[in-house]
């Protein structure tokens, strides 16, 4: 292990050591199906059980269930007349360009035929809006990476915001490339490269990126009111999870442009996963400067005070995302800017 | 057969985008100009199959050329298979021939031949509302299914066709085989 793994490793074991089981704690988790630890670290979080519970009690239909047109084939009005007429009930997602809502449909999202024609995909509310964190000005052949591309739904949607750039989308997966390559033919969308590819080898490309996407593998802790998603995770899944997001985000650190923008991006609100990765990268990158990503007024600013763990107070600038807050799985995201 | 033949035979069965695009001129005359004003095309080697695809924008050439072939899964659209020399057309040829303008070799589907064509089911003439099979010696049989409002929804062939002798026309068939619909990405489970 290098000497920085260790030291984060360390670091987290000590923070640890504040975490306190009750009855109350093993309770919950049985009730919900998860680790104890987990309940405690997001009191910790709360400063409250009764938060939590909220958390908890968070369950899928009261989210937001969203879809994303794919204006390359239809526009949103267009599309949103479409599928009223079929019996849908759904209005604009306001914070995206290009996102639905649907209140309730008669059938599943993924057979209507306006799904195989590839007018829409199905996609989170709170994962739309991490490629929106990109500056938006005129995008002339870029080259925008990808780094944990899995089936495509960021890596289509990077797609389909740029059309004149070009999108490296890597995963180490080669059955959820196949599920890109699919995605693509059904969207028509001609501007992705797919590679396969240990993000950690980011090296190996020998390329540089004006925009770069890491959308870290991650607990998945925001995806609880799915129950089918709903995993138990011990606090050393935590920290293997934390060590595998720091070495991608400092490779990809590596291959950003200057003047280049990244994007960090978890499925989880742990605060281990996203706030404290993000500050031990800038902890050795001066050239890096926190942007703070903001929509429509939604979501809650970054976590720097947790469990005793160094952040950087910068990273207030990130957004996170809360189930029983904003109606959407649970997500946090951070934008960092090369000088 | 010389050497040289040889390798010239076997580069061209490695990738032969002039063969998809004679095919694909069989549905859109205007195919091969927006082929060359909005894409690039490339061959990649999946296991013993060529296929082909398209990409754009251009500059995506550069990266490409770049990237060590290992690495590389995929790039752009899917638009055709090359099998034994022969060009077998995928889903994502609809998109592009959409874009330059259908004109020949398709059919159009009633409401009712649109829901069974996409559960992977034959055509019948009673769902076809119209039939324009103008060259299908071009094609092999092979033409377009699209619905009522011109959305391409997959590729069939044209069983036992019967034709005039002097038009080339064909005036009669059995019923058009499912060679592939758009249902296919839901029954792939990928």
């Amino acid at each position: 292990m290098v000497p920085r793994i260790k030291s984060i490793v360390k670091e987290l074991d000590k923070a640890y050591t504040k975490l306190r089981l009750t009855h109350k704690h093993n309770e919950l988790a049985a009730k919900y199906g998860l680790d104890p630890y987990q309940i405690s670290r997001y009191e910790a979080l709360f400063g409250s059980m009764d938060e939590v519970i909220e958390l908890l009690e968070t369950s899928e239909n009261k989210l937001f269930r969203t879809i994303r047109t794919n204006t390359l084939k239809i526009s949103r009005d267009r599309l949103i007349e479409r599928l009223r007429s079929k019996g849908l009930v759904v209005e604009e997602y306001a914070p995206t360009p290009y996102g639905i809502i649907v209140w309730s449909s008669p059938w599943s999202l993924g057979s209507l035929h306006e799904y195989l024609y590839g007018f829409y995909t199905i996609q989170g509310p709170a994962s739309m809006l991490a490629v929106l964190a990109f500056s938006q000005g005129k995008e002339d052949n870029k080259v925008i990476l990808d780094c944990c591309a899995g089936a495509g739904i960021k890596s289509t949607q990077l797609g389909q915001h740029f059309t004149s750039s070009v999108i490296v989308s890597i995963d180490i997966n080669r059955r959820k490339l196949a599920a890109l390559k699919n995605n693509l033919s059904r969207l028509g969308i001609a501007n992705i490269v797919a590679i396969v590819l240990d993000a950690r080898r980011l090296r190996l490309l020998n390329m540089h990126f004006n925009k770069i996407l890491v959308d870290a593998p991650c607990s998945g802790e925001g995806l609880w009111p799915y129950i089918k998603k709903r995993r138990p995770r011990s606090l050393k899944d935590i920290i293997s999870r934390v060590t595998l997001q720091y070495e991608i985000l400092s490779e990809a650190i590596k291959f950003l442009s200057h003047g280049g923008e990244l994007v960090y991006s978890t499925c989880t609100m742990s605060v281990e996963e996203n706030e404290y990765v993000v500050s031990k990268i800038l902890e050795v990158h001066d050239t890096l400067k926190v942007e703070p990503v903001e929509f429509h007024s939604m979501g809650s600013p970054g976590e720097v005070d947790y469990l005793g763990l160094p952040i950087d107070p910068r990273l207030r600038g990130c957004l996170r995302l809360y189930p029983h807050r904003d109606r959407t799985e649970g997500f946090t995201i951070c934008k960092l800017v090369k000088e | 057969m010389q050497a040289s033949q040889r390798i010239g035979r076997e580069i061209r069965r490695e990738c032969d985008p002039k063969a998809v695009i004679s095919f694909l001129k069989c549905f859109s005359s205007r195919i091969e100009r927006i082929l060359e004003d909005k894409f690039m095309i490339k061959c990649i080697k999946k296991d013993d199959r060529v296929l082909i695809s398209v990409y754009s924008p251009k500059t995506m050439k550069h990266i490409l050329e770049k990237l060590d072939e290992a690495y590389l899964y995929w790039a752009g659209i899917q638009i055709a298979m090359l099998h034994e020399d022969k060009v077998i057309p995928a889903l994502g040829a609809l998109s592009l021939l959409e874009l330059a303008g259908i004109e020949r070799n398709f059919v159009v589907v009633n409401e009712r031949g649109e829901k069974l064509f996409l559960y992977g089911r034959d055509l019948f003439k009673n769902s076809i509302k119209e039939a324009h099979l103008e060259n299908l010696s071009c094609t092999r049989g092979i033409v377009i299914v699209l619905n009522e409002e011109m959305i391409g929804l997959g590729w069939g062939r044209v069983k036992n066709p019967r034709f005039n002798r002097r038009t080339k026309k064909v005036i009669e068939f059995d019923y058009i085989e499912n060679l592939i619909d758009l249902g296919w990405y839901l029954r792939s489970g990928v």
